[in-house]
C-alpha cells in the first residue's frame, strides 16, 4: 500500500510541477532523488529499471562488503550494493522503509541501496555545477556534478560501467 | 507494412534458412568424402545438389544476386557430378567448402556485395571446370586419380578462392572479367530439368507441420512457464496451513467436549439465576453459545474451503507438471544442431597442423535441452581442438606406432536411465602422459614434488582439471591456455552433471560426461548454516549424518569423523563459507552433518540443521555477480525467499583451505576446558542464590559480590568470562561499576550484562551508554531470557 501511495503522491507531483517556460526535453535531466546515510543524491532515471521495496534481502557469503546481498525482483535474482561502502562511507543499520534502486545497462544490472526514496525531480543540465572539492576518494569518480540546489548528483552509466563493482572470483 | 519492412523480414528468415542449408552443405560434403559406396554417394549428391538449388531460389527471393549466382554454379558442379562429368577428389572438396565458408562470410558480415570481380572470378572458375571436365574424358569408376585438366581448373579456382577469402571484404582489385561470365552461367546450368524427380528425396515430411519461433521468444515463454513452479509449491504450501487451520478447529472442538459437563452444570446454575431475575448470566450463557456456533460455523467453512483447495492443488500440480513436461520438450533439440559444425572444424584443424583426422558421431539424433547444448559448445568445442592438437599424434609418428595413419576421434551420446544423457568424447592418440602432468604441475607450483610423486596415475591425469594447468610443451593457439578443463569441469557441474574420464597412454583417452537431458529443475536439500539456508545439490549429497561429538577425533590439526568406515575430515560450512555471523549453536553433543563430495572426494561439512530436500529452479545471481567463491546461483522458494545453492566443487577445494578448523577443533577444546565462568554481583541474597542456581545448571562456573566494590575488587584478581550485575546497590552502583569496568584497560572488552527493576527508558539508555552489552529489566525477567542473552554473549 505504502509503495502505491508513493508512487502516487510522486507522480501527483510531478504533474502538479508548473513547466519552466521552454524547457526543451533535451536540456533537462530527469533525476531520482534518494537518501543515502543521511545525504540526499540523485540519479539520472534514464539508467533506473525501477524502484523496488527491500523486504527480503538474502546475504550472500564470500562477497566483498559492498554487496549487500539478493533479492528476488520478479522471479528473476538482482544483487543490492551499499554505496555507502563502496564509497568508503560510515554505514549504518537498514532503515525499514529501505529500497533498492535497480540500476540497468545492456550488460549490467544491480540495484543500490537507498534509505528512502525522496521523489523524482527534474534538473536543468546547464545549472549542473562540477563537483565539490570536498567530495575526495572513490565518491569523486562517480559524480556527475552538484545541482543549484546543491544535490549530488551520481553517475549512472560510469556506476553501471566500472568493473570494480563487477565480483568474479575463484577459488584457489 | 512496407516493402523495406517485408524485404528485412523476409532477409532475416533467410539469414536462418541459408546457416541450415550451409549446414546441411558442409555436413554432406563431409559424408560424401567418407563413402565408397556409389550408390549412397549419388543419394547424397542429390541432397547437396538440391540444397543448393534452394539455396538458389531462396537467395533470389531476397535480391542477394551474389549468393544466388555462386549457388547456381555450386548447383551446376554438383549436378555435374552426378552425372559422373566431375569426378570427386578431395581437392574438389576443399574447393567445395570454401566456397561454402565464403558464402556463409558474405552471410556474417552482412556484406550487401561482394566484389564483382570476385564473384566473376568464383564463376569463371567454375566454368572452367565445367569445361574442363566435359572435355577430359568420361569419368571412370570411384575416385581415380584426376586427370591433368581437371586437376589444372581445380587448382585455379582453388588458388581464386582463397585469394577472395584472404581479400578483405569490398576490396576491389579490378574490374573487366564481369561481362563474359555472368550471363553465362545461368544459360548453361543444366539440371533445370531434373527437380521434381528428385523432391521425395529430400524433402523432409515433417516440414509442413513444424513452425519456425526464434528462441528468444522460446526462452521467454519458458521463463514463465518455470515460474508456475513457484506458484505450485507455495499452493501447496498454504493448503497444508489451511489443514493446519482446520486440525487446529478440531482440538478446540475436543477441548470444547470436554467441558461440556462443566458448562452444563453452569447452564443448570444460570437457570436458576435466571429465575431469580439476573438476566447478565444468562447474556453470558447467549454469548458463550452464540460463539460455539459461530466457531463451529467457521471451521466447517474452513474445512469446505481447505477441501477446495486441496482439489485446485491437485489439479493445478497435474496441469502445471505437464504443461513444464511439454514445454521441456518443446526446447529440446537434436544433439546435431550442435554437433553439425564439428566434423568440419576437426578437418580443417587437422588439416592446418598436417593431420587427417575423422570425427565419428554417434547419438547425434537424441534431443537434448537446447540451454545444455548452447553452455557445452565452447567446452566441447575446446576439448576437440584439445583432441586435434595433444591427442592425434602426427601421422609419421602414426605410422611408427602401428597405427592407422588417419586419426580417429569420437563424439557419442547416448540416453541413459532415469532422463540422463552420457557424452563421451576421445581420441585414439597418445593418451594424458602422467609424468608430464607431475612434472607441468610442480613446475607450476600447484603441488609439490613429493606429493606428486604419491599420486596414483590417474590421480595424476586428474590434474589437468586444476584450473592454470596445460601440458602442452608449446603454447598453441588452438589450446593448451591452461583454463579450459577446470573451466569445462565447472560448466558440467553447474549443469548437474558428472564428469569422469580415462586415459591409457599410448591408446588414447575419452571423456564422458553425465548430463541430465533437461535443465529446468534440480533437485537440492535445503540445509541452515549460521541460521540462514541454503540449497545443496543433491546430486552431491553423499549422506546426512548425526554425528556424535565424542567420536570427533583430530588428526593432523584436522577435525576427522568416520564415515563408511574411513576417515573424513569435518569442517564447519559456516567456516568454509567465511559467514560473518556465525549463528547461536545449540549445545548438544550431537551435530548435523552434510557428507558432499564426488565420486572420489567427500568431505564433511557441520551444519545447524539439514532440513528437507525439493525440487528448485536454477536462477544464476545476475550480471554483477559473474562468479561468487562457494556459490552457485540461487534459487526462490514458494515462500518468494532466496536461497543460494552451494557450489560443492569449490567447497571442497575451499575446505582445504580451512585447515585446522577453528570452529570444530576450537568446540572440541572447549568440550575438554573448563566451562565458563561468571561473575554475579546482587546485594539481594535471594536474587544472588537465584542468579547462581540458575546459571550453575546451566552448566556456567558461577562466583558472587555483594556490591560494586566488592565485584570490582573481584574482577581484578579473578578472570570472568562475563559479570552480571544488579543496578541498585550500596556502596558502588552497577552504573557506576559498569563506568569503572569500562574505564580500565584490562577489562575494558568483558561482556557485562545490567539487570534492575529500574524500568524506565532514561535507565535503559544510561546503562548502554557506561557500556553495558545487555539490559534486562527483572520484571520482564526470565530465565531463558537471560540465558540467551548470556549465550549470545560469550
Amino acid at each position: 500500500m505504502n509503495d502505491q501511495h508513493d508512487i502516487l503522491r510522486n507522480r501527483a507531483r510531478e504533474l502538479a510541477r508548473p513547466l519552466k517556460d521552454k524547457e526543451q526535453e533535451s536540456d533537462v535531466l530527469k533525476i531520482v532523488e534518494f537518501q543515502l546515510g543521511g545525504e540526499i543524491y540523485g540519479l539520472e532515471l534514464d539508467h533506473i529499471l525501477e524502484v523496488y521495496p527491500l523486504r527480503r534481502l538474502t546475504p550472500m557469503p564470500g562477497v566483498p562488503s559492498f554487496v549487500q546481498g539478493i533479492i528476488n525482483v520478479r522471479g528473476q535474482i538482482v544483487s543490492v550494493i551499499d554505496l555507502r561502502i563502496f564509497f568508503e562511507m560510515h554505514s549504518e543499520e537498514l532503515t525499514d522503509s529501505a529500497s533498492a534502486i535497480i540500476l540497468q545497462s545492456k550488460n549490467m544490472e544491480f540495484g543500490i541501496l537507498a534509505d528512502a526514496i525522496i521523489g523524482i525531480d527534474t534538473i536543468v543540465k546547464k545549472e549542473i555545477m562540477p563537483s565539490l572539492p570536498t567530495l575526495t576518494g572513490i565518491r569523486a569518480d562517480f559524480l556527475k556534478g552538484v545541482s543549484k540546489e546543491r544535490l549530488v548528483i551520481l553517475d549512472g552509466a560510469k556506476l553501471l560501467a566500472d568493473t570494480r563493482l563487477i565480483v568474479n572470483e575463484e577459488v584457489v | 507494412m512496407d516493402e523495406q519492412e517485408l524485404l528485412r523480414r523476409l532477409r532475416e528468415a533467410f539469414k536462418m534458412e541459408s546457416a541450415e542449408r550451409l549446414a546441411s552443405l558442409s555436413t554432406r560434403l563431409m559424408d560424401l568424402e567418407k563413402t565408397e559406396n556409389t550408390e549412397q554417394c549419388q543419394e547424397i549428391l542429390e541432397v547437396v545438389y538440391r540444397e543448393a538449388h534452394s539455396l538458389k531460389g531462396a537467395a533470389r527471393a531476397v535480391n542477394l544476386s551474389e549468393i544466388e549466382t555462386i549457388s547456381q554454379s555450386m548447383e551446376g558442379v554438383f549436378g555435374a557430378m552426378k552425372r559422373g562429368e566431375i569426378t570427386p577428389s578431395s581437392t574438389v572438396f576443399d574447393t567445395m567448402h570454401e566456397v561454402v565458408s565464403f558464402i556463409e562470410n558474405i552471410l556474417a558480415t552482412e556484406q550487401k556485395i561482394a566484389g564483382k570481380d570476385e564473384l566473376a572470378a568464383i564463376l569463371q572458375q567454375l566454368e572452367n571446370l565445367h569445361a574442363g571436365q566435359t572435355t577430359a574424358s568420361r569419368p571412370k569408376p570411384p575416385r581415380p586419380a584426376e586427370p591433368p585438366a581437371v586437376n589444372d581448373a581445380l587448382q585455379q579456382i582453388k588458388d581464386t578462392m582463397s585469394a577472395l577469402l584472404k581479400e578483405p571484404p569490398g576490396k576491389q582489385t579490378s574490374t573487366g572479367a564481369d561481362d563474359g561470365a555472368r550471363p553465362d552461367a545461368p544459360a548453361k546450368e543444366p539440371p533445370d530439368k531434373s527437380p521434381p524427380k528428385l523432391k521425395p528425396a529430400v524433402e523432409n515430411p515433417n516440414l509442413g507441420s513444424s513452425v519456425r519461433i526464434s528462441t528468444d521468444r522460446l526462452d521467454k515463454l519458458l521463463l514463465k512457464a518455470e515460474e508456475m513452479i513457484a506458484v505450485k509449491l507455495s499452493v501447496s504450501q498454504e493448503v497444508n496451513e489451511l489443514k493446519k487451520l482446520c486440525q487446529s478447529f478440531e482440538s478446540w472442538h475436543k477441548k470444547w467436549t470436554r467441558k461440556d459437563s462443566l458448562l452444563r452444570r453452569y447452564r443448570k446454575e444460570l437457570a436458576v439465576e435466571k429465575e431469580q431475575g439476573d438476566t447478565r448470566s444468562a447474556e453470558i450463557q447467549k454469548f458463550l453459545d452464540w460463539n460455539r456456533d459461530f466457531i463451529n460455523s467457521t471451521h466447517k467453512d474452513i474445512r469446505i474451503l481447505a477441501k477446495s483447495a486441496e482439489q485446485n492443488q491437485r489439479f493445478l500440480d497435474r496441469k502445471i507438471t505437464y504443461f513444464l513436461e511439454d514445454m521441456k520438450r518443446v526446447i529440446m533439440l537434436p544433439s546435431t544442431t550442435l554437433f553439425a559444425p564439428f566434423p568440419r572444424m576437426v578437418r580443417e584443424l587437422g588439416r592446418s597442423q598436417g593431420k587427417e583426422i575423422d570425427l565419428e558421431l554417434k547419438g547425434a539424433e537424441i534431443e537434448i535441452d537446447r540451454r545444455i547444448l548452447e553452455e557445452l559448445k565452447d567446452p566441447l568445442v575446446h576439448l576437440l581442438r584439445n583432441c586435434v592438437d595433444h591427442g592425434v599424434e602426427k601421422p609419421e609418428e602414426r605410422r611408427m606406432l602401428n597405427k592407422p595413419e588417419r586419426g580417429r576421434i569420437f563424439l557419442h551420446v547416448d540416453q541413459i536411465e532415469g532422463g540422463k544423457v552420457e557424452i563421451t568424447l576421445g581420441d585414439d592418440g597418445h593418451g594424458i602422459d602422467p609424468d608430464m602432468v607431475r612434472n607441468s604441475a610442480v613446475k607450476r607450483g600447484l603441488i609439490s614434488a613429493e606429493d606428486a610423486a604419491r599420486l596414483t596415475e590417474k590421480e595424476a591425469q586428474g590434474l589437468i582439471f586444476h584450473s592454470g594447468m596445460s601440458t602442452a610443451s608449446s603454447l598453441s593457439q588452438l589450446s593448451g591456455r591452461g583454463l579450459g578443463m577446470a573451466i569445462f569441469l565447472e560448466r558440467v557441474e553447474k549443469l548437474g552433471g558428472q564428469l569422469d574420464f580415462s586415459s591409457i597412454p599410448g591408446k588414447g583417452s575419452s571423456f564422458t560426461v553425465c548430463l541430465p537431458l533437461s535443465l529446468a529443475t534440480f533437485r537440492g536439500t535445503l540445509v541452515r548454516v549460521a541460521g540462514q539456508p541454503f540449497l545443496a545439490p543433491s546430486s552431491h549429497l553423499v549422506a546426512v549424518l548425526h554425528v556424535n561429538v565424542a567420536s570427533i577425533r583430530t588428526v593432523e590439526n584436522k577435525a576427522t569423523i568416520t564415515y563408511d568406515g574411513e576417515p573424513l575430515s569435518l569442517v564447519g560450512l559456516a567456516d568454509t563459507l567465511q559467514m560473518k555471523k556465525p549463528g547461536i549453536r545449540k549445545e548438544s553433543n550431537k551435530i548435523q552433518v552434510m557428507v558432499l563430495g564426488t565420486s572420489n572426494r567427500r568431505i564433511g561439512f557441520e551444519v545447524d540443521e539439514v532440513l528437507a530436500e525439493q525440487e528448485v529452479l536454477f536462477k544464476e545471481l545476475g550480471k554483477q555477480l559473474l562468479r561468487v567463491k562457494n556459490i552457485a546461483g540461487a534459487t526462490i522458494l514458494g515462500t518468494g525467499q532466496v536461497v543460494p545453492i552451494l557450489n560443492v566443487h569449490d567447497l571442497l577445494k575451499s575446505a582445504v583451505g580451512t585447515v585446522g578448523d577453528r570452529f570444530v577443533s576450537a568446540r572440541i577444546k572447549q568440550e575438554e576446558q573448563k566451562p565458563k565462568s561468571i561473575l554475579v554481583v546482587e546485594d539481594s541474597i535471594t536474587s544472588r542464590t537465584l542468579l547462581k542456581s540458575i546459571l550453575e545448571a546451566s552448566g556456567y562456573v558461577v562466583t558472587t559480590a555483594v556490591d560494586g566494590v566488592d565485584g570490582y575488587t573481584k574482577l581484578k584478581i579473578n578472570n570472568f568470562d562475563l559479570v552480571l550485575s544488579d543496578v541498585e546497590m550500596p556502596r558502588m552502583s552497577g552504573f557506576e561499576l559498569t563506568e569503572k569496568i569500562r574505564a580500565d584497560e584490562a577489562l575494558a572488552n568483558i561482556p557485562l550484562i545490567l539487570c534492575t527493576s529500574l524500568a524506565t527508558d532514561q535507565d535503559r539508555e544510561r546503562g548502554i551508554q557506561v557500556g553495558a552489552n545487555a539490559y534486562i529489566v527483572k520484571s520482564n525477567f526470565d530465565q531463558s531470557n537471560l540465558l540467551q542473552v548470556i549465550e549470545k554473549l560469550i
